[in-house]
């Protein structure tokens, strides 16, 4: 069911389920769902309730910003290398400051 | 919500044949009515006939869409709509289940003012000439289409809107990514 409003919430349960090597129905067990509201979750044809949201994300055990999100998520990999890289702007105004 | 289901070999996950089935029973449902419109001048000779119209719906609602044997062995593409510990109904499901009650309400709806406006729509003269008999008659064939319409509906839609149940290969899919190349 995707929310009244029409706008889709993002998610990554597809990448952090198969990080974890985990198949829908042993999510879907975890969490005491169906294994086809896995399924609609991660096609991202069904909005999930608050209270859902925030058991995957503490079963993930990642900040309920980390799964689920109201813009397209960029790629995990991405967000983690961008995190971890320096920022060069930043080390560039360092280096003038000095 | 749906239950994973043969009948008679036929795949009932997949929502195409779901949506055929849906229509074969309509059909069936519709059959009597249509015979006793076309084939009786509109009335009925006995009051057996009368079965041929109301048994159906209550037949078909109880052993396919699942009234009385909900996803059990032998009948019932559904689970139970009321709680039922064996087979709980998650949060999608409950949502699909209103969504199917809902829109079953609206076409009720429909259907219970169209025939309020056929009732006081012809015009006198044509609904003076209508006998007693004829009168009941109409009566009935309208209680029995909105008493069918009404039982079979919120399954009906069900059976129709939701996709195809996964494969067991898709359920057990773990996409495994390989920790070496994290």
């Amino acid at each position: 069911m995707p929310p009244a409003n029409g706008s889709p919430i993002y998610n990554r349960i597809p990448v952090l389920r198969a990080e974890r090597g985990l198949s829908r129905q042993e999510l879907a067990d975890a969490l005491g769902v169906n294994y086809q509201t896995i399924g609609y979750l991660e096609r991202g044809e069904y909005s999930p309730s608050l209270e859902l949201a925030l058991q995957l994300s503490e079963y993930f055990e990642l900040p309920v910003e980390a799964v689920f999100s109201l813009s397209p998520l960029r790629p995990l990999s991405e967000t983690v290398f961008a995190q971890s890289r320096p920022d060069p702007e930043g080390s560039i105004r360092r280096r003038k400051r000095n | 919500m749906l239950v994973n289901r043969r009948i008679l070999g036929v795949n009932l996950n997949s929502r195409r044949n779901r949506r055929w089935l849906v229509v074969l029973v309509y059909a069936v449902l519709a059959a009597p009515f249509i015979d006793i419109s076309l084939n009786h001048g509109g009335f009925w000779e006995s009051d057996l006939e009368s079965y041929f119209l109301f048994c159906p719906a209550v037949l078909i609602n109880a052993l396919i869409f699942g009234k009385l044997f909900w996803g059990k062995r032998y009948g019932g593409l559904l689970k139970p709509f009321t709680p039922d510990p064996e087979r709980p109904n998650d949060e999608r499901e409950l949502a699909a289940r209103d969504s199917a009650h809902y829109r079953a309400y609206r076409t009720l709806l429909f259907f219970i003012l169209l025939m309020v406006i056929l009732s006081i729509g012809p015009p006198v003269d044509i609904r003076e000439g209508l006998s007693p008999m004829e009168l009941l008659f109409l009566s009935r064939m309208s209680l029995y289409g909105l008493f069918t319409i009404t039982v079979t509906l919120p399954q009906a839609i069900l059976l129709w809107r939701e996709p195809d149940i996964e494969s067991e290969s898709e359920r057990q899919n773990t996409l495994s990514i390989s920790r070496e190349l994290h």
